[in-house]
């Protein structure tokens, strides 16, 4: 049964649709990570433009992290104000961001934009998953489990830069500007990339602002949530790119798909499960990467002049 | 008032009866009119049916019938890639300006058969070599090539020799096929009757397609009312994602 999409305009399965909803959800549900960046490539893929893709999947993680970052606030494992700080940088990112994919757009280059920043990132995150989680296969096989190190000098830089502030629940003393910096990469890869930002946000959290583990999964999910409704707003303000159908069909297979695989996870190992993740990241890049280089069989494409309006 | 009425309707069917001795002509309809695009639209078919009127007249030979269906026109850019890099990026366009977003042309026969060059290139008939006369000599360059090609590979522009059924010698029906990814606005169908190559009549015939129901909501709210669009869009997603993990742990 294939159903209208009224923003992509065009009709899509909406089984295929809920599938991959629920496909993604399961994974992330399953690795704890938001999905955004397994999803918008699969909309791509099925023939979605990935200007609405991205904008889409935004929304969509709207819904796929505001109930983990409830869960989060419950047990207190939010720091508020490290939140808003970074929410500050996130709202600049986004508008950013979202400016950007508007220009781009005007230009006829936001699809290969958006596929070059997946590339990159899918690309190097995909290979430091996979180099740490063999590592910590190899490890594990040898001397038994081993706590993960933290580098002491790569923060030094940091305790110089003016506007230092406290951060009570961090038990932290520093400033401002690197969590706001942070803040803004992820609203900036939010607006165009159709991500949550988790991947980049709890590793810089950890080993940037040297965060305790037990606040960075709660802070970063409360800064996901609004900056993914920012870019949402944004996105429907300024490029109509939200496509609310498609959205919710993808909602409802991914909350649905997430609570499975948050269960599942728990009975796996969690080394392999980060080695297959980062073998899915890579396979989804080395995708993207080959519909960038082989030389595509049709040259010209076309786009009526008022897309989304008239 | 009334003898005046009279009078009139006197004339006209004379004027009628007369046109009648003078020439065959044609006259359609389509089974529907108004086409909703909504939640559950994969496309639509139509059936154009039609008679001649006045054939007794030419009992010699099979009339030839040769319909065309043009959708709302729009301005395209059309975008060729470059290598750049090793990469396949978008590099030179150009604007096609007023060309229908929709162009089916439905015959009883192959339209070469039907008529001369000259005819099928005046009356719009060709896909290929003359596309829509909006393009002229020299104007029909790779880029409007294209355009023609990728039409034609989303089904938006087709030929068909085969489309339109002759019933008898005055009867004939229609198939038009509409893809999911049409535009909406209004579709002329034109109907022309030739003989012997030569056009002794022509209909039109309009109709609608309009996004309708919950589809059109949502469009124009989000066209219209982007702001409200987009916070209810967040809405949406809250309560769903709230929602489901409140279903999630009472179970």
């Amino acid at each position: 049964m294939n159903i209208y999409l009224p923003i992509a305009e065009q009709s899509l399965n909406l089984f295929l649709i809920i599938g991959m909803g629920g496909g993604v959800g399961f994974l992330s549900g399953m690795f704890g990570v938001g999905g955004g960046f397994l999803m918008t490539p699969l909309l791509i893929f099925s023939g979605i433009p990935p200007a609405v893709a991205v904008a889409t999947e935004a929304n969509q993680i709207v819904a796929s992290s505001v109930s983990g970052s409830l869960a989060q606030w419950r047990k207190n494992n939010v720091d508020v104000k490290m939140g808003l700080v970074l929410l500050v940088g996130g709202i600049l990112g986004a508008i950013a961001g979202v400016q950007i994919v508007s220009w781009l757009r005007a230009a006829g280059q936001v699809d290969l934009f958006i596929s070059l920043a997946y590339v990159g990132f899918l690309g190097i995150i995909g290979t430091l998953m996979l180099i740490e989680s063999t590592q910590s296969i190899w490890r594990k096989r040898r001397d038994g489990p081993a706590a993960p190190t933290r580098d002491s000098n790569a923060g030094a830089w940091m305790s110089r830069l003016p506007f230092r502030t406290q951060f009570a629940r961090s038990k932290l003393h520093i400033s401002v500007i690197p969590p706001i910096a942070i803040g803004a990469v992820v609203g900036v890869l939010a607006a165009i990339m159709g991500v949550g930002g988790g991947f980049i946000m709890v590793p810089a959290m950890i080993y940037l602002l040297r965060m305790p583990t037990n606040v960075v999964v709660g802070t970063s999910l409360f800064q996901i949530v609004f900056v993914t409704a920012l870019v949402t707003v944004l996105h429907s303000t300024q490029n109509q790119t939200v496509d609310a159908v498609l959205a919710f069909l993808l909602m409802a297979g991914g909350v649905v798909g997430a609570q499975f695989g948050a269960r599942v996870g728990q009975y796996l190992n969690g080394e392999q499960l980060r080695a297959f993740l980062a073998l899915l990241v890579l396979g989804v890049c080395a995708k993207m990467a080959a519909d960038l280089a082989i030389p595509p069989s049709e040259l010209f494409s076309m786009l009526p002049l008022q897309a989304g309006g008239h | 008032m009334r003898k005046l009425t009279a009078f009139v309707l006197a004339l006209l069917m004379l004027a009628m009866w007369t046109s009648h001795l003078r020439a065959e002509r044609v006259v359609a309809d389509l089974t529907s009119h108004h086409i909703s695009v909504e939640f559950d639209f994969s496309g639509a078919d139509l059936t154009l049916f039609g008679a001649v009127e006045d054939t007794a007249l030419h009992a010699a030979g099979k009339p030839d019938i040769v319909v065309t269906i043009a959708g709302p026109k729009d301005s395209v850019r059309v975008r060729m890639k470059e290598n750049f890099a090793g990469v396949w990026i978008n590099g030179a366009s150009k604007l096609l300006h007023n060309l229908p977003s929709y162009y089916h042309v439905i015959s009883n026969r192959p339209v070469s058969k039907i008529t001369d060059a000259e005819t099928s290139r005046l009356l719009r008939f060709g896909l290929d070599d003359v596309p829509l006369s909006e393009f002229s000599g020299d104007q029909f360059d790779e880029f409007a090539q294209a355009f023609v090609r990728l039409k034609k590979r989303r089904k938006h522009y087709a030929a068909s020799s085969d489309g339109i059924t002759l019933i008898g010698k005055s009867l004939f029906r229609g198939e038009l096929r509409l893809p999911a990814d049409v535009q909406t606005g209004e579709y002329v169908a034109k109907v022309h009757l030739l003989r012997d190559g030569k056009l002794l009549s022509q209909y039109d015939t309009r109709f609608q397609i309009k996004k309708e129901g919950v589809e059109s909501w949502i469009y124009n709210t989000a066209q219209d009312h982007s702001l409200l669009y987009g916070v209810l869009a967040v809405l949406v997603a809250l309560a769903s994602g709230l929602g489901a993990s409140y279903i999630f742990r009472q179970a």
